[in-house]
């Protein structure tokens, strides 16, 4: 179990995040939702410990420093493009780069190649990172977080800007990590009906705080979305069992 | 898992070797181009006498020549080498750290700092009571650190990011330049010449010492710099990734800013400022061998020894009996590398 605990964020005495707490059992992959600006971004940057927050995060029961937590925990940033000329490889090999020497071992070298392997990478390995499309770029770098073998892995809309096919393979393999290895994932989403598919939670985020939390049965409903969103929305069944989200219309609010 | 003879054949492996390939035939060019400076100078020795000279001073039949060698070539073609090599380091970690290829060692206002140093040394005339002969250099080192105290002051209250260390850079850059012109427009014809002679560059200054000075800091400098090759390395995927992948990113830029500073005082102090190189070597290096820092930071240097030794050879063959100051044909020199280099390249580098 990986617990998070009174987690807070604030910047020029504004609250960002407000005593976030959860726990993450071992295996799953939980998707964080959420209106743009609502912190999702924040809370997994603070729970990797890449800023500054109050608040600890727990593995197995023991409270993780920020050593710990740079060795257990992998956060996979948006992606924003890269105009390196590193290769695919290089860019994979580094996900292991506390433990990289002046000399690179060939197992190492074979690991990386089959992180690549697993997503039909490997014809890609001497090319420029900045030369591969988004989609082959976002799997290069799912590559190089899962080479890196975390115990828990955030991501941060790891599907954005890909198309449908890529979007199914990143999160499918993610959710299969889940399921082979124990990996703990969270990844912060806004496509709703892809977090219904391959989510076993879905957390919704609403102003710094956590408004709604469940498996998607269980939250995924017009009531919520409504006051998360304000939008009214209908959730369907599909013909695999599979919950799916249509917003009709956004609802007047109050522009803040 | 893979055996050695599948990753020796697979295409990562074929790509190492012909990085390494690149790294040694531009090492063996960089060493025919030093014997050739130590054999060009405007003396007009016999090309045998000098390389006799070079091999074996103790039995060389005529001792002017082996003291020219010795105490002039000798050193001056060592200087242009390590300089060369200082700066091409300096570079390619100035530009790694700011994520941008237009910057040299000379963005932040180093150089211009140490150019204002020797400047108002040479404008007032006064010397150290101890070591009279290094006045000018140690003044420029000490400029130079205070334009590094600066930008790093400016960056440390802010935030070091690169953003932030680029404007605190171009302000210190111009304060020291316009603070080197109005030390110039106050100077004497003949004291004005002086000043304009220095901050051309010239390795006529070179001497053992000066040799022994740049020549330890740049070998401190690349070992200080050894154990983040890696973390350099991912700092050319931005800021955020390198510090998802657990790289401090703002004590990177830290240490390495310092290490910088400490190259490029070194290589400026002695000879005058050198523009070019810094600029350029890293981008040669780049085409020649990619990122992966293991392998850019010693073809940076080699880039760089090259281009200043193929400088100090131009520099003496231009004008025949005189020697040119270097500073004024490095670009000539290195501009047809890179034209080469651009029109020949596929990959996109930046």
């Amino acid at each position: 179990m990986f617990e998070i605990k009174e987690i807070s964020v604030a910047y020029d005495g504004r609250t960002i995040l407000d005593r976030i707490g959860m726990g993450l059992e071992q295996g799953t992959f939980t998707a964080l939702v959420g209106p743009n600006g609502t912190g999702k971004s924040t809370l997994l940057k603070s729970i990797a410990g890449l800023i500054p927050a109050r608040g600890q995060a727990a593995l197995a029961g023991r409270v993780l420093n920020q050593n710990e937590k740079l060795k257990t925990v992998a956060y996979m940033p948006q992606d924003t493009g890269a105009q390196s000329s590193l290769t695919v490889l290089e860019v994979v090999l580094l996900g292991r780069l506390q433990s990289l020497g002046m000399r690179i071992g060939n197992d190492i070298r074979a690991q990386a190649i089959a992180a690549l392997g697993r997503f039909h990478l490997e014809a890609l390995q001497d090319r420029p990172i900045g030369a591969i499309s988004g989609g082959q770029r976002q799997l290069v770098f799912l590559a190089q977080s899962l080479f890196r073998a975390p115990k828990v892995l955030l991501l941060d809309e790891p599907t954005a800007a890909l198309d449908l096919r890529h979007q199914l393979i990143v999160l499918d393999r993610i959710r299969a990590t889940c399921a082979d290895s124990g990996m703990i994932a969270m990844a912060a989403m806004h496509d709703l009906s892809l977090a219904a598919r391959f989510a076993d939670r879905i957390v919704f985020l609403n102003g710094g705080m956590i408004c709604a939390d469940g498996a998607p049965d269980k939250v995924l409903n017009p009531a919520i979305l409504q006051q998360v969103y304000g939008v009214e929305a209908e959730v369907q069944q599909g013909q695999s069992g599979v919950l799916h989200v249509s917003p009709v219309r956004a609802l007047q609010r109050e522009i803040i | 898992m893979a055996t050695d003879a599948t990753l020796a054949g697979s295409a990562s492996g074929r790509q190492m070797a012909r990085r390494l390939f690149w790294l040694m035939s531009i090492s063996g060019l960089l060493a025919v181009a030093f014997i050739g400076d130590i054999l060009t100078g405007p003396a007009f020795l016999n090309v045998f006498d000098v390389l006799a000279a070079l091999v074996s001073p103790a039995t060389a039949h005529d001792p002017t020549t082996v003291i020219i060698v010795h105490s002039i070539r000798l050193p001056m073609s060592l200087m242009a080498l390590i300089v060369g090599a200082s700066l091409g380091v300096a570079g390619a970690e100035m530009q790694t750290l700011l994520g941008n290829p237009l910057a040299s060692p000379y963005t932040l206002g180093f150089s211009a700092a140490a150019g204002f140093g020797a400047a108002i040394t040479i404008l007032f005339g006064f010397a150290l009571p101890v070591i009279p002969s290094m006045t000018i250099p140690v003044m420029a080192f000490l400029s130079a650190g205070v334009a590094c105290l600066m930008v790093y002051g400016l960056a440390h209250i802010r935030g070091i990011t690169a953003e932030v260390m680029v404007l605190a850079g171009i302000a210190t850059l111009f304060l020291f330049q316009s603070m080197q012109s109005l030390v110039q427009y106050l100077a004497a014809p003949e004291v004005l010449q002086e000043i304009v002679f220095w901050l051309f560059g010239s390795m006529l200054k070179a001497s053992w010492f000066s040799v022994s000075v740049s020549g330890v800091i740049l070998v401190v400098s690349v070992a200080l710099l050894l154990p983040d090759f890696w973390k350099l390395t991912a700092l050319r995927l931005g800021d955020e990734r390198a510090a998802s992948l657990g790289v401090n990113v703002g004590a990177l830029r830290r240490r390495v800013f310092f290490v910088v500073a400490l190259l490029t005082a070194g290589a400026v102090a002695f000879v005058g400022t050198i523009g070019f190189v810094g600029l350029v070597a890293p981008h040669l290096a780049r085409m020649m061998v990619g990122e992966d820092q293991r392998l850019l930071i010693p073809a940076s240097a080699v880039c760089g020894g090259l281009i200043m030794t193929g400088a100090s050879i131009a520099s003496k063959l231009l004008s025949p009996g005189a020697v040119v100051p270097i500073g004024i044909v490095t670009a000539l020199v290195g501009v047809p590398f890179l034209f080469g280099l651009i029109l020949t390249g596929k990959q996109r580098h930046w």
